[in-house]
Order: C-alpha cells, then structure tokens, then sequence
C-alpha cells in the first residue's frame, strides 16, 4: 500500500478538523477517484464548498506546487493541497 | 449645498502649527477636478506648496490626509484614508493608505481633508468637532502607547463616537518607518508619515461629525452602489467566503503554496513552518470569536471584513490581544525564520503599540540576522540574532522602538540606511527600492508585482498595482482581452505584465484618490469591465459589477466615463512623477535589488529570478505608454500638455526637469 | 408584529445600515440622522448595532406627555409624531436601550418605524447583524440557544486585562 498527503487549507480544514493527513492510495489512481474518495469521507459540506468544476470558479488543487489536470495519476509521496482561489494584501 | 460637486464635504482644513492656526477654506474646484481627492488631491497640494529640498523632519514638511468623493457614501468598501507627506525613510514622495471609519466621519464633521504645516511649540491634539476645531494639550498623552492614548482621547471626547488617529513612542523618538495608527487597529503604515506627525509635535487627531453628505443624483447613486455591492457579493473570490473566514492572513499558506512567501529575509520562498505561523492556525487556537467568524471587523461600508482579532490566553505572551493582518505575519514570522504565531502575533502588537511600520520593523529585523550569519554585522548587543530565534525578534521590536543600544538605533534607520551605515556590501542583503523595503511577495515568482515594485513611487510596493490577477488563475481568455496575451494570468510569464500593470496601476490611483479599497479591483475583480467579460464567458445573463465612473458621476455630478477615468488614474501616476523627479527619482531608481536577479536557491520555485535585461525591457514598454524618456526617466512635455497639466509643466520646466 | 433583532456577535461595523436608513429617511448619508446606531468598541474588536426594540410595554409611550408616541397597529412600531413633539427628550432618557436619538443640528428626533413593515437596513446587512421578522414567533428558538451559548463561551475571556504590553515605561 502506498500513501499519499493531503493538506487541507482555509474553510476545508474546519470541515475536515484537521489540517493533513494521509490517504492510502491504490495502483492507477487519479485526482478524480481521490476527490471522489473525500466526497465520500467528508460529506455534503466538503462537497458544496468545493464547487463543481475545476476550474478557476472553486477549489485549487495543486500536487507539489503545481496545477494539475483532473486525470492526472497519483504517484506515491504526492503532496496534495487543497485550497481556494483567493487575493489579499 | 457649499460647494458645486456632491460627494464631497466641501472644505478644506488648513492648520499651522506653528503658529497654531487653523483656516477653514472651500475646496479646490480644478483641483478635485483634475485629481478627484485622496491620493491624486495630497499629490498637487505637495507638488504646488512643498520645498523640494527639506529634510522631512524640518517644520517646513506637509502632511496631507485627505479622503476621496466617496468616501462615507454607503458604497463598496469606502472608508479609506490617504497620508501624504515628504518621507523620512526614502526623502522622496511618501503616502499611505489606512481604513476604518476615521475617514467618513471627518467628512460628517464637514471637511475632505486637512493639511498640516509647521510645528508646535509643545504637544498637541487636533480636535475636530463638526464646526469647532481647535488644538488641545497633549502633554498627558506624550510617551503613552497607541493603546493607551486613543482610549484616553476617545474619554475625553464623545467616547466611541470619537475617531482617533494617533502616533505611538517610537515615532516620537524618530524611528524612521512609524505608522499613523486609525481607531487602534486601522495604520497608514509605510513610508513613515507617522514620524513626520511626530516631529510636528502632534499627537492625534480626533474627529466627531455630526453633519450630512449630500450626493448629486440620488436615485441613480443608489442603483449603481446597489449594482456594486451586488458586484462584490457575487465576485467568485468573495462567495468563497474565505477572505471573510480568516482575513489577510489567508495569504501565509496560500502564498506558501504557490512558493511566493519570502523567508529567511528572501533567501528562499517556501516556509517550512508557514502552516504554524497561518490564518488557520490564528483562527483555530486565538481567534476570539466563534469558528467560523461570522462577522469579523469591517472598514466604514465594507462586506469583506478582513480584520480579524485574536488573543493568547495563556504562556508566555498572555494577554496580547489584538487583529492580526498577512504582511505582519510574514514581516515577523516568515521573513525572520520564526515559526511560533505567539511570538509573532506579540511582535505584531507591540509594533502596534509603538506605533510602527510591521513592514519595515521586520524587514530590519530580518536583515540584521542575514547579516550576523553572513559575518557582516557584529551581534555587539548579544541578542542572540539568527534566523528563527523568536525572543531576539521581539526583543529587537523593543529595541528598535526605543532606539535602545547600537542594534536599536541602527534598526530605527530602517534596513536600507542601516545598510548603507553598516557599509561593506551589506546593501546587498537588503530588498529596498528607492529606500523602502519590499513587501511579503517574491517578485521572482510573481513577475507583475516584480514590475510593480520597480515603478511604484513610494518605492518598493505592491499596493500601487496589485496585480493579484497573475495569482487568482483567471481564464486566459480574460488576459488576453484585457492585455493582449493569454499568458498574462499566468504567475511566472512576462507576456502581457506591462499592460496588466498599467491597467491596474491606473485604476488603483482611481481607488485610492476616491476613498475605495484596493480589494475591489485587485483581489476581487468585481470592477468594471472584469465581470462582464467573466459573464460573457460563462454565458451569465445578468451582471453586476462595480462601475467607478458611473459611480464618481452619479456622486459628485462631473461627468466621466470609462477611457477618462483611467485618464484621471494616468494623470495621478504622473503628478506623482512629476513630484519624485523634484527628489531626483530616474530611470536609475526603478530598479529591483540584486537580490533579486539571483536564482531562488531552494524549494519547488528553485532556479527562478528576475533578470535585469527583463526588467529594462518592460521598463523600456512601460516608460513608452506613460510618455516617459526612455533615457532619464524624465516625463515628456508632449505627455504633460496632451494629459493637461499645463501648469505642472510650466513649473517643470523652470527646473528643467521635462523632456 | 414586527421587529427587529440585533445580532452584536454578527455584526461587523461596517455602518452601511446607518448610511442607508439616514439615506432612505433624509435623502442625505449622515450617521447622526439614523435611527439604528452602531456603537464600535474598538479595543475589544466589538460592534453592537442598537435601534428600537418595538417595545410591548414601552416607556418611551409611557413618558410621553403630549402622546406624540404611539403604536402603529399594523407593523407594531413605535412611530413618532412630529407636530406634537415638544422636544422635552423623556422618551430618550426612559429608553433602556438608547435606541431614540437627537440631532442638535435640526432639533429632531429620529425613532425607528420599522419603514412601514420593509426596513431598508436590513436590505443592506449582508452578515444578518440586523434582521427582521414579522412575526416575532418566527425567531427560531435555536438561535436563541446560540446567542446564550456564545455568550458563555466567551465569557472568561472579556475579563482580560487591556495592557498589550507595549509603550513600556520606566
């Protein structure tokens, strides 16, 4: 089994409760089968708060620092970052 | 109504000191015509009655604060403030921009703005009470801290109907980079307008209004701010909620993540310890109100609320307390190599308190610890100064506050003069341009801010653009529109920044010389024409967005459209010019530090950096649309005449100082 | 039956409801001539919005010598007649809540009436410091439970002293 990290930033930590943590990942798995799996986990709230498309509209999801495509394929050891799209100063 | 444009109050407050006048005039017509108010207005006021040659802690110094046409007129976001004055810390044009309420209710009390000459014999308020203006003894409150003196001043008067603007210790002992702190937690913090109020022996301003604005067509000034707060409420950044969740600090993980945080005074761009030093951990462990807030603290008219207020209850800073903002945290925290929030979170109200700049204190403070470990600055005072030791950072916060010891005095210079008194080559270990050290954002990842910081006239800022467009991942098709490269929305290109700069740097002169804030148009883009284009994209029917000509037009009665408004944003930038190149600002001076044309060493932005052939290519794009010479820096008389600023050119070119 | 409730734990200071109440009733954006106030305790980073309570049994009523106050039957405000005012300020020294308010200016008070059943304020609040309910058993019992266990949970903490610990003296 191999392991992947996901850090939760802003409102997704407080529906969460928690900051990071490691989900199990299984051979071919992509950042689609891995939102499905929070879907699963975190419920209705994770859900709306994440938006629906993947775009610049709702949550940004970078994989080491970068921007990925939604069928990219997780390797093991992969930082995920869940965040939304904001500004400040 | 007293004067021919609505939106303003109408008068001007004239108060010399020295002699301890105060002349109540009618404001400038072709003033607020040309310059609408805030910052373009304080530009001409210094540009037409401020020797060029003073020392800015000579009584001969101005200080300008002035709010906009729509400042306390119910729209978006309208409570700011501008300070401007003859800078102590860079000696060229200095201003600041500060929120709260402090703005709309001089313009209740009957004034747009005030300005400030001379100095008084001894310590004085400014009291502003409707009619009665008059200055009052300060003597009890001289040495008290922030805190202290505005609870004092708001005793004395009308309790919490009385707005405070006052000055901390560390202004009246000459640190250089000291803030003008509005209502305890709002400060025009940069470029030192605190220490120029300092040295004129003042202390605070007060101000009760009690009086009426009036706006030019009221039912059409309704439906358009009616259109601009349903503008921002339905701005995708906004509905996210965040900004309103956890405030400015936002910015530390996120900044983090995107590997733009500056740490270790800019040695690298990802923190190790961001996630312990972030909103979120402020919002889980200090946060003193319910998760998540609800209602944080807002500005005068202001939906985002991105104060936010915290306290530590227990260990060894218990009992600090306090809002908290993103360029405090990463000045103290990240930029030190301090991971612990408490430490920082104390730092950040003891510099409050003290009345300074958390920028400019935590860049010196950063700098000296580069330079104990580089060898070049001896630690004579033991402190104990490397990066991430947190009891030497906050030491140094008193130290320097008090000018205490060498390392004291030295950091009260600011990291820039320090440097340059240090000697060796310990100014290229700091981040200053034009004298002002650069902000929480490494302009080696994020390219349009670098730009930003290179042009900006109050020397190394973001705020004068605030391109936070190259951040956000706005759809291509947007950049391409607006700038002319689908590449301009990406962080790390340099297609397209030019236009992207001068399209902003235009309309954040409009924000701030009106008395908006600069969210609306950086950050959330729920300004005029962004929304429609996001609309058209995403085949929205109904739009709505925050329309500042239509809005100024319906206010005041002048009538502006789209192209003249960014005419009025072209003509502030280049009065401010026209200013610094009194001070000797050329071509030379828009520049970005060497640190930054060497390669990030560490982390996922690794290998990334700013060259300077790169910079001088886009200067050399900049300086062409602004009609600025290539060569000098020097603005051109063709642009001046076509921009109609007749009388600024005949002034010019007496100096000698036009092309 | 309508009123108003006051959220302080909601509320941020914005004072965009003073602004459009003094806009709506004057036509002119001034904070004195509204008739909610919001008072900003700064050093505790708190905003308590105060206007009328649309009282059952009210004392402003009950003070008034000339009865210029009276109950408007059909959205139960308090409304305040002008012509038999005789400015004798009873009614703002009986108000235990300071909701009625005198501009020194134009030697008016100014008293909440609910804008004839649409309060404007209201439209202006986008964090629901301010709502409004027309009938008052409308107000969910569970946001009353909140505001009671809001205000336990941070009861300890208001008695903190203020000191910062900065502008240190000698």
């Amino acid at each position: 089994m191999t392991n992947v990290t996901v850090k939760y930033l802003m409102v997704f930590s407080q529906i969460t409760q928690k900051r990071k943590e490691v989900i199990p990942i299984s051979e071919g798995m992509t950042l689609q089968d891995l939102i499905e799996v929070l879907y699963a986990k975190y419920g209705r709230k994770f859900k709306k708060v994440f938006g629906k498309d993947l775009g610049h509209r709702s949550a940004l999801i970078t994989i080491n620092s970068e921007v990925k495509e939604i069928s990219y394929i997780l390797n093991p050891g992969d930082e995920i970052l869940i965040s939304h799209i904001v500004g400040g100063g | 109504m007293t004067f021919d444009y609505g939106g303003y109050a109408g008068k001007t407050l004239r108060v010399d000191l020295s002699k301890g006048k105060i002349l109540k005039e009618t404001q400038s017509k072709p003033r607020v015509e040309k310059y609408l108010g805030g910052r373009g207005a304080d530009a001409k006021i210094l540009f037409d009655e401020l020797e060029p040659n003073i020392n800015p802690l000579n009584s001969d110094n101005i200080l300008c604060i002035s709010t906009g046409p729509i400042t306390g007129l119910l729209g978006p976001t309208t409570g700011r403030i501008n300070v401007a004055t003859k800078s102590p810390l860079t000696e060229i044009y200095g201003n600041s921009n500060a929120g709260s309420d402090w703005g709309s209710e001089l313009k209740y009390a009957g004034y747009d703005n005030i300005i400030i000459k001379g100095k008084a014999p001894k310590p004085v308020y400014l009291c502003i009470d409707d009619e009665h203006v008059e200055l009052k003894d300060a003597a009890h409150l001289w040495r008290e801290g922030i805190f202290e003196a505005t609870l004092a001043l708001q005793e004395e008067q009308r309790g919490y109907d009385t707005k405070v603007a006052a000055i901390g210790p560390a202004a009246e002992n000459g640190v250089l980079f000291c803030s003008i702190i509005f209502n305890l937690w709002d400060s025009a913090g940069r470029t030192g307008t605190g220490t120029v109020m300092a040295s004129k022996n003042l202390k605070a301003i007060t101000v009760s209004g009690s009086g009426e604005l009036k706006v030019a067509d009221p039912d059409r000034y309704l439906e358009i701010v009616r259109d601009g707060w349903l503008g921002i409420l339905n701005d995708p950044g906004f509905l996210t909620g965040e900004h309103q969740a956890l405030g400015t600090p936002i910015c530390v993980n996120w900044g983090n993540a995107q590997g733009w945080l500056p740490t270790r005074n800019f040695r690298e761009t990802t923190f190790e310890g961001a996630d312990s030093i972030s909103g979120e951990e402020f919002r889980d462990k200090y946060s003193t109100r319910s998760s998540p807030i609800p209602g944080g603290r807002a500005c005068m008219s202001c939906p985002n609320r991105c104060k936010r207020f915290g306290r530590i209850e227990s260990g060894k800073y218990a009992g600090t307390r306090g809002a908290i903002e993103f360029e405090g945290i990463a000045a103290f925290g990240s930029k030190c190599g301090v991971s612990d929030l408490e430490a920082v979170f104390h730092a950040y109200t003891l510099a409050n308190d003290y009345g300074m700049d958390c920028v400019s204190c935590g860049n010196a403070i950063a700098t000296f610890m580069e330079l104990v470990e580089e060898g070049i600055l001896e630690d004579v005072d033991k402190l104990g100064l490397k990066f991430g030791n947190a009891d030497a950072m906050v030491e140094m916060v008193h130290r320097i506050a008090n000018k205490q010891d060498k390392l004291g005095s030295l950091g009260a210079l600011g990291a820039y003069k320090a440097a340059l008194k240090i000697g060796k080559n310990a100014v290229d270990y700091t981040t200053s341009i034009k004298g002002m050290d650069t902000i929480a954002c490494d302009p080696r990842v994020a390219k349009g801010f670098g730009l930003t910081y290179a042009i900006s006239s109050r020397g190394s800022d973001h705020l004068r653009t605030h391109v936070v467009f190259e951040m956000i991942r706005m759809p291509p098709e947007i950049g391409k529109e607006l700038f002319g490269s689908e590449k301009a929305c990406d962080l790390m290109s340099y297609d397209g920044k030019v236009r992207m700069v001068l399209w902003h740097e235009n309309l954040a002169a409009i924000t701030d010389s009106i008395g908006s804030c600069r969210f609306m148009h950086g950050s959330y883009y729920a300004q005029y024409p962004v929304p429609e284009l996001l609309g058209k994209l995403h085949n929205k029917k109904e739009v709505n967005s925050i329309k500042y000509h239509d809005w100024i037009s319906a206010a005041t009665g002048m009538k502006i459209d789209y192209k003249k408004l960014l005419d009025i944003g072209h003509r502030i930038v280049n009065i401010e010019r026209a200013l610094n190149t009194r001070f000797g600002i050329r071509r030379k001076d828009d520049m970005l530090p060497k640190k930054f044309s060497e390669p990030i060493k560490k982390g996922p932005r690794k290998g990334q950096s700013f060259p300077k052939e790169q910079l001088e290519k886009m200067l050399d794009e900049y300086y062409t649309n602004r009609g600025w010479d290539l060569k000098t820096g020097l603005i051109k008389k063709s642009e001046l005449i076509k921009l109609d600023m007749k009388e600024v050119l005949d002034d010019l070119d007496k100096e000698n100082l036009v092309k | 039956m309508g009123k108003l409730i006051f959220n302080y734990e909601r509320c941020t200071g914005c004072r965009a409801c003073e602004l459009a109440c003094s806009f709506h009733k004057e036509g002119v954006f001034a904070p004195s001539k509204s008739r909610i106030k919001i008072v900003r305790i700064d050093e505790e980073g708190l905003d308590i919005p105060i206007g009328c309570e649309q009282c059952d049994n009210a004392p402003c009523i009950t003070a008034c010598p000339t009865r210029a106050l009276s109950r408007n039957t059909e959205t139960n405000a308090i409304v305040l007649s002008p012509d038999f005012c005789i400015g004798c300020k009873q009614c703002m020294v009986v108000c235990p809540f300071g909701a009625i308010h005198f501009n020194e200016n134009r030697k008016i008070f100014y008293k909440c009436d609910l804008c004839d059943g649409s309060p404007e304020c209201i439209k202006w609040c986008v964090t629901g410091g301010i709502e409004y309910y027309e009938e008052i058993e409308e107000f969910p019992k569970r946001k009353s439970a909140d505001r009671i266990q809001h205000f336990l949970l941070n009861l300890p903490k208001s008695t903190r002293p203020i000191d910062t610990g900065g502008g240190k003296k000698e």
